[in-house]
C-alpha cells in the first residue's frame, strides 16, 4: 500500500505524540525539548498542538504534542484538533503514550493508531508510580505482542526520553508492518467488503489508509462519510458501507460503533494478563480500608465546605503573601518619582515620566507579587489533583445553571486570565455548553481586574478593603451564573450536558511545574505591562494632554512665578481641552447616573485595551502635575478624583462587567465568531451599566 | 444473577458492568473511557439525593452523574461492604 508508506528518509522526523488524557504527554514533551508547556493534574490541560525540534543521533526531530483523546470519535474541539493532525498532516512516528496504571485502556487507543498504518512506538509512562500500585509490566513481552517498539518512561523526570528518541528514529527509517485489531469473523468479512469497494474506487486523493477508512465507514464516521461524499464517484462506496453495517447492526443487535469498542475491549482483555502483573497484595486491600484523602475531600457533607474554605484561603495566601513585595515596590517607585521629579526640568517631560510611566505603569508593575502568587496557589491545586475533585463536588450545584462538573476547570482558570480559560473551553463536549462558558468567562474577575480593585478598595473602603474586594469577586461569579442560566434557558434548550470524568490520583505538586508556571505568568504580566500598557498609558497621557489650549501654551513660555492654585486650574484647563477631555464630555450623560465624572469614564473605557489600564489612567487623569511626590495612588485618588464610596463601588462593578481586554475579545472571536462576539460585548455592555446603576444606587442608600 | 443499575450498588460493593443502556454518544464515550461490558470494578462514593457517584475500575477512579450511573447495568460481585 502506496499511500501508508513511512515517510521516514526526509531529515526532519515529525513525530506526534497522542494518547488518553492525563497520561502526561506534555511532561514527556517537556522532558524531551525543555520546553515548557503547561501540565497539571487533570485532563484536558493541552488544548492545542506545541511543536519544538529536538537533535538527536544527527538526525533533527519534530515532536509535537497533542491534546489527549479517548478514542477515534472526536467529540470535542480539543480531540478534532488531534485528530486532525494526524490524519492530515500524516506524521512520520506516532507516539502512543500510555499510563502504566491504567494500561487496558491505553492499548485501546494503541490499536486504533495501529489501524493508521504508521510507524508506532508505545511510551509506558508514569511506570513509577505502576511500581508503586504494585503494576509489573512485561515491557518485552508487550512489545512482542503489538510487535512494535515499547518503552517505559517517566515523563516528569525524563527518564527513558533517550531511548524513547533512539526508539523513534528506528521505527522512522523501518518499513510499517501492518498490524491491526482482529475483529470478530462477520465484522472482518464487512470490513474486507468496503475494503474491495475502496480500493477498486481509489482516488489518487484519498490520503487515508485502505483499511482504516473501510473501518470508519462501516462505524458511520461523520466526518469521513462527509469527506467521501466531497470526493465524488464514491456514492457506491457509502451505499455497501450503509448497508453493511445494517446488517452487521440486525446481526449484534447492538450500534456498530459500540460492538467495536467491545471487540477491542475483549481483545485487549485477553491479552492484558500475559504481561500484566498486579499483585493486589494485602498490603493492597489493607490501603483500601484505611482513611483516604478524598474520603475527606469528597465527603458528602464537609466536601462542599472544605472546596469553598479552600477558595477563600486561596484568595487570602494571595493578598497576605503577595502584600509585603507589592508594598516594597510600590514604596520603591515612589522614592524614585520624589527623587525624579525635581532633576526634570521640563513640565511636559516631567508628567510624561512621573505621572504616566512611574505612577501609572508603576503603580500596575507593583501587583506582579499578587498576581504570581494567584498563579502558585492555583498551579498547585491543578497540579495535586484536587481539580478534579473540586469539579466533582460542584458538578451538582453547576447543573442548576446549566452548567456541569466539566466547567469548573476553564471557569477557575477564568479567574487567573481570560485568554486561557477560553481556549480550554474546547475540551467541553457540547457545543451549547462551550459557547456558554465562553460568554460568560468575562464576567469572572481575572488576574488583570485585582488592582483596580485593590486600589480603589484600599482608597475608600481602608477598613475592610478586603471584604469589599471579595464581595466584587462573589458578585462577578453569581452573575456569571445567572447569566449562564439564561443564555441555557432561552438560547439552548437542548438535551442536559453529561458528566463523566476520570478522578486523577492525588500527586504532591511538583516544585519544578509550580515554579515554571509562576515564571510564565511573571513573564507573561511583565511583557504586558512593558508593551501594551506602556504604550497605551503613553497614548492615553498624550490625549489628556494635547490639543493644548492657547491661553496654556502662552503661560508656559512666559513668567516662571506660578501659585499652586494657578498650576492646578491650568491642569484642568489642559484636561478639559484634550482628546481625552472631549471624549469623556460626550460619554458624560451616558455614564453620568453611575456616578462617574467624564475622568472615570475614560478611566473605564481605557480598560477595554487591558484591564490595568484603567489604574494608570486614573494616576494620569489625576496626577497632580508636577507636584506627585508619591506613588501611592490610593490616598491620592480620595482627595482628588472626587468620587463617593458609592461611586467607587460602582466603578469597581463597572470594570468587573465591562467587555474584557482586547487579547479577550479576540480569543472569543477566534474560538466562537464574530456572531457571539458581538453577542458577548452587548450582553455585557447592558449588564455593566445595570449592575453598576444598581451598586451605585444601592451604595448612596446605606450610604458606603 | 440479577442485574440491577450501578447507581444503586452500595458503598463498597463490586459489581461487573452487564450492558450501558445509555444514548449513542453517550455510551460511547463511557465504552471509550473505559467502562464497557464485562468491566468489573467497586463503588467508591456515593452523594446524598442523587448526586455524583464515584467508582474504581482497575487502578483508576470514576466520577459519574447518578443519572448515567443509572443506566449502567451491573451485577453486585461481592455484597460485602467495607466500611
Amino acid at each position: 500500500m502506496k499511500d501508508i508508506a513511512p515517510g521516514g528518509f526526509s531529515r526532519v522526523i515529525r513525530v506526534a505524540m497522542a494518547g488518553n488524557p492525563n497520561t502526561g504527554k506534555t511532561s514527556l514533551f517537556n522532558a524531551i525539548t525543555g520546553m515548557r508547556q503547561k501540565v497539571a493534574n487533570y485532563a484536558g490541560v493541552s488544548i492545542a498542538k506545541a511543536e519544538a525540534n529536538v537533535h538527536h543521533q544527527s538526525r533533527v526531530l519534530s515532536i509535537i504534542d497533542l491534546p489527549g483523546i479517548y478514542s477515534l470519535s472526536a467529540h470535542a474541539a480539543d480531540e478534532a484538533i488531534t485528530w486532525n493532525y494526524i490524519l492530515d498532516e500524516r506524521p512520520d512516528v506516532l507516539v502512543c503514550v500510555i499510563d502504566s496504571c491504567n494500561l487496558g485502556r491505553g492499548l485501546g487507543l494503541c490499536l486504533q493508531l495501529f489501524e493508521l498504518g504508521r510507524p508506532v512506538v508505545v511510551a509506558l509512562n508514569m511506570v513509577d508510580e505502576a511500581a508503586k500500585a504494585g503494576i509489573d509490566i512485561d515491557t518485552n513481552g508487550l512489545s512482542l505482542c503489538l510487535g512494535v517498539p515499547v518503552i517505559a518512561t517517566v515523563g516528569t523526570k525524563g527518564a527513558g526520553k533517550e531511548r524513547l528518541l533512539a526508539a523513534i528514529i528506528e521505527a522512522a527509517s523501518q518499513d510499517v508492518m501492518l498490524r491491526k485489531c482482529q475483529y470478530s469473523k462477520d465484522i472482518e468479512e464487512a470490513i474486507a467488503l468496503i475494503h474491495s469497494a475502496v480500493d477498486a474506487w481509489a482516488v489518487d486523493d484519498l490520503a487515508r489508509p485502505h483499511r482504516w477508512l473501510s473501518l470508519q465507514l462501516l462505524e458511520g464516521n461523520h466526518s469521513e462519510w462527509q469527506r467521501m461524499k466531497m470526493l465524488g464517484g464514491s456514492a457506491p462506496i457509502l451505499e455497501i458501507a450503509k448497508k453493511t453495517r445494517l446488517k452487521i447492526e440486525a446481526l449484534h443487535s447492538k450500534n456498530i460503533e459500540l460492538a467495536l469498542a467491545q471487540e477491542r475491549y475483549n481483545y485487549i482483555a485477553q491479552a492484558l494478563p500475559l504481561f500484566e502483573k498486579a499483585s493486589a497484595t494485602a498490603d493492597h486491600l489493607e490501603k483500601r480500608k484505611k482513611l483516604t484523602a478524598d474520603d475527606i475531600l469528597l465527603h458528602p457533607v464537609f466536601g462542599l465546605p472544605i472546596f469553598l474554605l479552600l477558595m477563600w484561603a486561596v484568595f487570602k495566601v494571595t493578598f497576605l503573601v503577595g502584600a509585603l513585595p507589592a508594598q516594597i515596590i510600590r514604596e520603591g517607585i515612589g522614592w524614585l518619582s520624589a527623587t525624579a521629579a525635581p532633576l526634570i526640568p521640563i513640565d511636559l517631560v516631567r508628567s510624561l515620566i512621573i505621572d504616566c510611566i512611574l505612577g501609572g505603569v508603576g503603580t500596575v508593575i507593583s501587583f506582579l507579587p499578587l498576581i504570581v502568587m494567584l498563579t502558585v496557589c492555583l498551579s498547585i491545586l491543578e497540579d495535586s489533583g484536587y481539580m478534579s475533585r473540586a469539579a466533582f463536588l460542584t458538578d451538582r450545584w453547576l447543573s442548576i445553571f446549566g452548567l456541569h462538573g466539566r466547567t469548573f476547570f476553564p471557569l477557575i482558570l477564568g479567574f487567573g486570565c481570560s485568554v486561557p480559560a477560553i481556549m480550554a473551553t474546547r475540551s467541553l463536549q457540547n457545543k451549547s455548553d462551550r459557547i456558554i462558558v465562553c460568554c460568560i468567562l468575562p464576567l469572572l474577575s481575572c488576574g488583570a481586574k485585582l488592582p483596580v480593585y485593590v486600589i480603589l478598595a484600599a482608597a475608600f473602603f481602608p477598613h475592610n478593603a478586603d471584604t469589599m474586594v471579595f464581595v466584587i469577586y462573589l458578585t462577578g461569579a453569581v452573575i456569571a451564573f445567572l447569566a449562564s442560566l439564561v443564555m441555557k434557558s432561552l438560547l439552548f434548550k437542548d438535551k442536559p450536558s453529561f458528566f463523566a470524568m476520570e478522578l486523577p490520583p492525588y500527586r504532591m505538586p511538583s516544585a519544578k511545574v509550580v515554579v515554571s508556571q509562576a515564571a510564565q505568568s511573571a513573564l507573561t504580566f511583565v511583557r504586558r505591562v512593558s508593551t501594551i500598557i506602556l504604550v497605551v498609558s503613553i497614548a492615553i497621557w498624550a490625549a489628556t494632554n494635547f490639543p493644548r489650549p492657547a491661553v496654556t501654551d502662552g503661560s508656559r513660555n512666559g513668567s516662571s512665578t506660578v501659585t499652586a492654585e494657578s498650576m492646578a486650574a491650568q491642569h484642568k484647563d489642559i484636561l478639559e481641552h484634550s482628546f481625552a477631555g472631549r471624549f469623556g464630555h460626550f460619554i458624560e450623560p451616558v455614564i453620568a447616573p453611575l456616578g462617574f465624572d467624564w475622568k472615570i469614564g475614560v478611566a473605564a473605557f481605557s480598560g477595554m485595551a487591558a484591564k490595568e489600564l484603567t489604574v494608570s489612567t486614573l494616576a494620569i487623569l489625576n496626577g497632580s502635575g508636577s507636584n506627585s511626590n508619591t506613588g501611592e495612588l490610593a490616598a491620592h485618588l480620595k482627595e482628588n478624583s472626587g468620587l463617593s464610596g458609592a461611586a467607587a463601588f460602582a466603578l469597581m462593578l463597572f470594570t468587573l462587567l465591562l467587555p474584557p481586554c482586547i487579547a479577550a475579545l479576540s480569543t472569543i472571536r477566534s474560538e466562537l465568531g464574530n456572531r457571539w462576539l458581538a453577542f458577548t460585548v452587548t450582553y455585557l455592555c447592558i449588564v455593566a451599566w445595570v449592575i453598576s446603576w444598581a451598586g451605585y444606587s444601592i451604595g448612596k442608600l446605606i450610604g458606603i | 444473577m440479577n442485574t440491577i443499575s450501578l447507581a444503586r450498588l452500595k458503598k463498597g460493593q463490586e459489581f461487573s458492568i452487564v450492558s450501558v443502556d445509555l444514548p449513542l454518544e453517550i455510551a460511547r464515550r463511557m465504552y471509550d473511557m473505559g467502562l464497557c461490558k464485562g468491566v468489573g470494578g467497586r463503588m467508591e462514593r456515593k452523594a446524598f439525593l442523587h448526586g455524583p457517584i464515584e467508582i474504581s475500575i482497575g487502578n483508576c477512579r470514576y466520577a459519574l452523574r447518578w443519572n448515567e450511573a443509572d443506566g449502567v447495568l451491573v451485577t453486585a460481585v461481592h455484597a460485602g461492604s467495607i466500611p
